[in-house]
């Protein structure tokens, strides 16, 4: 599994409050993938922020 | 969760829940409630009410399910990027300061003084409103505020709001149209881009760009002035944000997760389905309840308690929503209290509440702020 964000991101930052071991944010503020789910629930917490990024600019990958 | 038979709808409280039915666009929709609401009214104000209907009708961000959502949300995000929004700091910091400079420095009222007008102010800069037309800002945003929040709507409100919006309509059509032949840094720049590459219809951008202007003016009025308010209640708190002005953008979360500006947001069941130990049927309305999952014991540490230096690590408050309908505008309202306390301390040091002030509430279910909120400033030598 691979996590995807796409140049839709605008920084809401949401990605990073429900799944912090997953998503941080780079210097522009823009969410970045410091961590690969590697975990079932690592995995879960990715989904479920991908599920609620307003931009739609997080994808999961297999 | 509860039903409320009076109003006819669920109010849900605990954070997990509020999650669940925010999270979910699927099975909890943002569509039609405006039309629902509309068609509950008599004849007379129904009637009146149709450019209301309309207005709501037009896809808009608040009003909208993916994909017209989505749609909609990447043709205006770029506008709020951080890179955007950071360097607005300065242009913020010097609007309250003008507004400041204009008031009588021995009696401040941060309603009037700075609450109301610099969201107007700020909001204007951003989407490029030309200052003879920013007087308006506020008759649209309280007749919004009334349509939907008054005990009992009347057919006078109806036609305001219809009249008001019609304004608007108009107001936003021309000034795109100029962008078009000098286009500048801001939204309706943006908005005519977007419609001229087909992304969006011209209705619906001028639904979006009417929408930002509204919320992002009386939410942040309520920010300010409820901040403001909390930190002033705890002289202790207030002092630490004065000698240590770092910590103010914490004190903003903390004022939003206490006392959120908008206490509740709104969806509508498309299917029935099972929600904490309830069941809510295919067209119920839900209240998701921000203002009380951001009080919920099992997310925060004594939840009744303002405490500034509170950290947001393990929860965080929901106070601009969560999901895809998270507020769009929340990095410039999170910035404008910060620069609005930072001026304000060092206006007025630490100010102090007149003796025995009592807060006085806007008297509307939909909207958390005060009306009035006088200081006594510090007395510095």
């Amino acid at each position: 599994m691979r996590v995807v964000i796409s140049e839709d991101c605008a920084g809401t930052g949401q990605c990073v409050v429900i799944a912090p071991d997953v998503f941080g944010l780079d210097a522009d503020g823009l969410s970045t993938v410091v961590r690969e789910p590697d975990t079932a629930e690592l995995l879960a917490a990715a989904r479920s922020a991908a599920d609620l990024c307003p931009m739609a600019a997080i994808r999961i990958e297999a | 969760m509860y039903w409320s038979e009076s109003r006819n709808h669920w109010l849900v409280t605990s954070m997990d829940l509020v999650g669940e039915v925010l999270g979910n666009p699927t099975d909890f929709s943002s569509v039609g409630f405006e039309s629902r609401k509309i068609g509950r009214l008599s004849d007379e104000v129904a009637s009146a009410s149709a450019t209301v209907r309309d207005h709501f009708a037009t896809n808009q961000l608040v009003s909208s399910d993916p994909p017209d959502h989505t749609r909609i949300r990447r043709a205006f995000g770029s506008q709020f990027l951080p890179r955007k929004v950071m360097p607005l700091g300065r242009m913020i910091r010097a609007a309250a300061e003008r507004l400041l400079d204009a008031i009588d420095p021995d009696r401040p009222d941060v309603v009037p003084d700075l609450a109301e007008p610099l969201p107007v102010e700020v909001i204007s800069e951003i989407i490029g409103i030309p200052q003879h037309a920013r007087d308006r800002i506020p008759v649209v945003t309280l007749d919004q505020r009334e349509f939907f929040g008054a005990p009992s709507l009347n057919v006078d409100h109806a036609r305001r709001f219809s009249s008001t919006l019609t304004e608007w309509n108009g107001l936003l059509s021309t000034w795109m149209d100029e962008r078009r032949s000098s286009p500048g840094d801001d939204i309706l720049t943006r908005a005519a881009e977007v419609v001229d590459d087909g992304r969006v219809s011209h209705d619906e951008a001028v639904a979006t760009v009417l929408h930002l202007v509204i919320a992002g003016n009386g939410t942040t009025t309520a920010l300010i002035s409820n901040a403001v308010y909390h930190i002033l209640r705890h002289p202790d708190q207030a002092r630490l944000l004065a000698s240590e002005p770092d910590r103010i953008p914490n004190a903003v979360e903390e004022a939003l997760r206490f006392e959120a500006p908008l206490p509740t947001d709104r969806r509508i069941a498309t299917r029935t389905r099972a929600l904490g130990d309830e069941t809510i049927l295919e067209g119920d309305l839900v209240m998701a309840g921000l203002a009380a999952a951001n009080r919920d014991p099992e997310h925060f540490d004594a939840p009744d308690e303002f405490d500034v230096t509170r950290t947001f690590t393990e929860s965080h408050h929901v106070a601009f929503g969560r999901g895809i309908h998270l507020c769009l505008g929340a990095p410039v309202a999170r910035l404008e209290a910060a620069v609005a306390l930072e001026v304000l301390f060092e206006r007025f040091g630490v100010a102090a509440l007149p003796d025995g002030f009592e807060p006085n509430w806007h008297a509307i279910t939909t909207h958390r702020g005060l009306r009035t909120l006088p200081i006594l400033p510090e007395r510095r030598p």
